[in-house]
């Protein structure tokens, strides 16, 4: 168990790494220049070398890199190549309500997208099965944008319950606003449990179908009690592990719900920095970004290994 | 996704019209295609029968829908009607065109290291982890941001997104074949890779392939018109229906139609590609397909 969760760490660890040069390079050695695009089409070339000393960016590429994940390691993610801020004061508050946010989301979305998996999976081929199932499947097809301009429109135009656009006043407390949250949470729990829906019923159908489950079938055990002591569990560490792949898609959808009710997250950061070509601040949120997702997967892997003792052999 | 019976299945012609015919017969796959051929239209000829220029403007902007403009004005006073019919076609080249460069790596590289199981198939495994590790629209985000927007360059991202995936599901479907006695046969009979490849692989997989591909078109579709309605797309003049939703979004009270109609078409598009491929892979699982063997 223990050299698992070690092996596990140090694979995820790894990721991080690759991550990171993946990004870093990536960005950096694409035909674009940033200096010219923070300054503009009317900057001088003695401008534009002087930007480029200020900014480090005359260095070599490697020694950019080093420099770049040295700091983010001690929490210093640089600086924005417009203005100069600091990349962790740009989006610091900013972070807070995307967390937010996505925590809203999962207490509902989790609950929700796990037990009508369980249900339509147990019941498959029935009818609560087959209205689920389509159900999902339309929601799931639907990208996020549509979800959301559907709900602006149902519940902040037609019949208006809640704000159209999420402004967060900062000098009051988050608590006390909870309504702006509503309608973009509400999207992603559409979206997501949708898919949690259909890759749960997959799973719980897949428990179903194993040779043990049939055993105890014809052993006369009551079929609640097949469903509850003998599928569920074992359905439990692929479920972990699904949950931890659809964070991933979440934050994809974040990203566009933040964009449809201008809500002022990390999501919102990003899209503008990757408007200005801000490099500097989208590297460092890509990384942040992608950071949360590994860690989610590692968490889910080992989680699924202690439910599962087998799993461990396989790696 | 399981395989036993693509693999068994006939990959003669009359067996592929066959599993078209079931599938059309069902429901389920005769609505999805429906939808799907709908958009097609919309998308291919309405170019040809827009009745305004995409930049005339035609009267104050966010009209309701009058003689002039059936379906309104948009944000800056343009038909909204023209602007929908000519939204669709750049839409989709750059989808399709995606997911072909994505299958061409993909699909290659997967069938490649199927057959050469080896040091190589470590090394891509690692390599395909790490690209998945990163959320998709991040991938888009970061190269977009490196590189400047422009439809060739979303192209791009798209396919550096799709191809992973296609290399798992290519490389696992075509494991599932290579371990069978005809490719061992093939092989030892001394046939060529590409031989094996073209005759023995491709002929079994190439329906969940099918499958496969019209999913990656339609999540090409959404990132696609994602990015565009982040207004990250190509720039302003020509419309695309994800960059229409996020222009007229702001005048979402006094004129809906310049965000609904898009918002239906781009939900009829991807609600009906699932539909069909569904039925497609349910129908595959199955084993209904009638008169192929």
């Amino acid at each position: 168990m223990a050299r698992f969760v070690v092996v596990r760490l140090l694979a995820g660890a790894a990721t991080m790494w690759a991550v990171s040069v993946l990004l870093f390079f990536g960005i950096n050695l694409l035909p674009g220049d940033p200096a010219a695009a923070a300054l503009g089409s009317s900057a001088t070339p003695a401008q534009l070398a002087q930007y480029r000393i200020e900014f480090g960016l005359n260095r070599p590429i490697t020694v950019r890199y080093a420099d770049w994940l040295g700091g983010v390691l001690h929490g210093d993610l640089g600086r924005s190549f417009p203005s100069g801020t600091p990349v962790t004061e740009l989006v610091g508050p900013r972070i807070g309500y995307t967390a937010l946010l996505a925590l809203l989301t999962l207490l509902v979305l989790v609950p929700l997208g796990v037990s009508l998996g369980v249900l339509s999976g147990t019941r498959e081929g029935g009818r609560t099965d087959r209205v689920t199932s389509m159900v999902t499947l339309i929601l799931a097809a639907t990208p996020e944008f549509v979800i959301a301009a559907a709900l602006m429109l149902l519940l902040a135009v037609w019949i208006p319950i809640f704000p159209r656009v999420s402004l967060i006043d900062t000098g009051s407390p988050v608590g006390g606003q909870l309504r702006v949250f509503v309608l973009p949470a509400l999207t992603l729990v559409a979206a997501g449990a949708a898919q949690t829906c259909r890759m749960i019923r997959a799973c719980v159908i897949d428990v179903l179908e194993q040779p043990y489950i049939a055993m105890a079938r014809l052993k006369g055990v009551p079929e609640r009690q097949v469903i509850w002591r003998h599928a569920l569990p074992n359905a439990l560490g692929p479920t972990l592990q699904v949950l931890a792949i659809n964070l991933g898609w979440l934050f994809g959808g974040v990203v566009v719900v933040e964009a449809v009710f201008e809500f002022p997250g990390v999501g919102r950061a990003l899209t503008q920095a990757v408007a200005e070509r801000d490099v500097a601040v989208v590297q460092s949120l890509a990384l942040i970004v992608t950071g949360v997702f590994v860690v989610g997967s590692v968490v889910a892997d080992i989680a699924a290994s202690v439910l599962n003792p087998r799993l461990r052999r396989h790696l | 996704m399981t395989l036993s019976p693509a693999v068994e299945a006939s990959p003669s012609p009359k067996g592929a019209r066959s599993l078209v015919w079931t599938v059309l017969r069902q429901p389920q796959g005769a609505v999805g295609a429906l939808m799907l051929a709908l958009v097609a239209v919309v998308a291919l000829i309405g170019p040809l029968v827009a009745p305004h220029d995409i930049r005339t403007v035609v009267g104050i902007p966010l009209a309701h829908p009058s003689h002039a403009a059936r379906l309104g004005t948009d944000v800056l006073g343009r038909d909204v009607l023209s602007r929908v019919l000519n939204g669709g076609l750049t839409l989709l080249a750059v989808a399709i065109s995606a997911t072909l460069l994505a299958y061409l790596v993909g699909a290659c590289w997967g069938m490649a290291v199927s057959l050469r199981s080896s040091a190589l198939d470590v090394v891509s495994i690692g390599v395909v982890d790490v690209l998945l590790s990163l959320p998709p629209l991040v991938i888009g985000l970061v190269l977009l941001a490196g590189a400047g927007s422009g439809n060739v360059t979303i192209a791009l991202a798209l396919a550096v997104i799709q191809a992973p995936r296609v290399f798992r599901i290519v490389r696992a479907a075509s494991r599932e074949v290579a371990a069978q006695d005809f490719v061992e046969a093939a092989t030892a009979r001394g046939d060529s890779m590409w031989s094996v490849v073209r005759r023995d692989i491709l002929a079994n997989i190439w329906t969940p392939m099918l499958t496969d591909f019209g999913l990656r078109v339609t999540s090409s579709v959404i990132l696609f018109s994602s990015l565009s309605f982040l207004g990250l797309g190509a720039p302003p003049p020509s419309p695309d229906w994800g960059q229409m939703i996020s222009e007229n979004q702001i005048g979402i009270v006094t004129q809906p139609w310049g965000v609904v109609v898009p918002v239906v078409l781009i939900a009829v598009l991807s609600v009906g590609t699932n539909l069909l491929t569904d039925t497609f892979s349910r129908t595959m699982n199955n084993g209904a397909v009638g008169g192929g063997r």
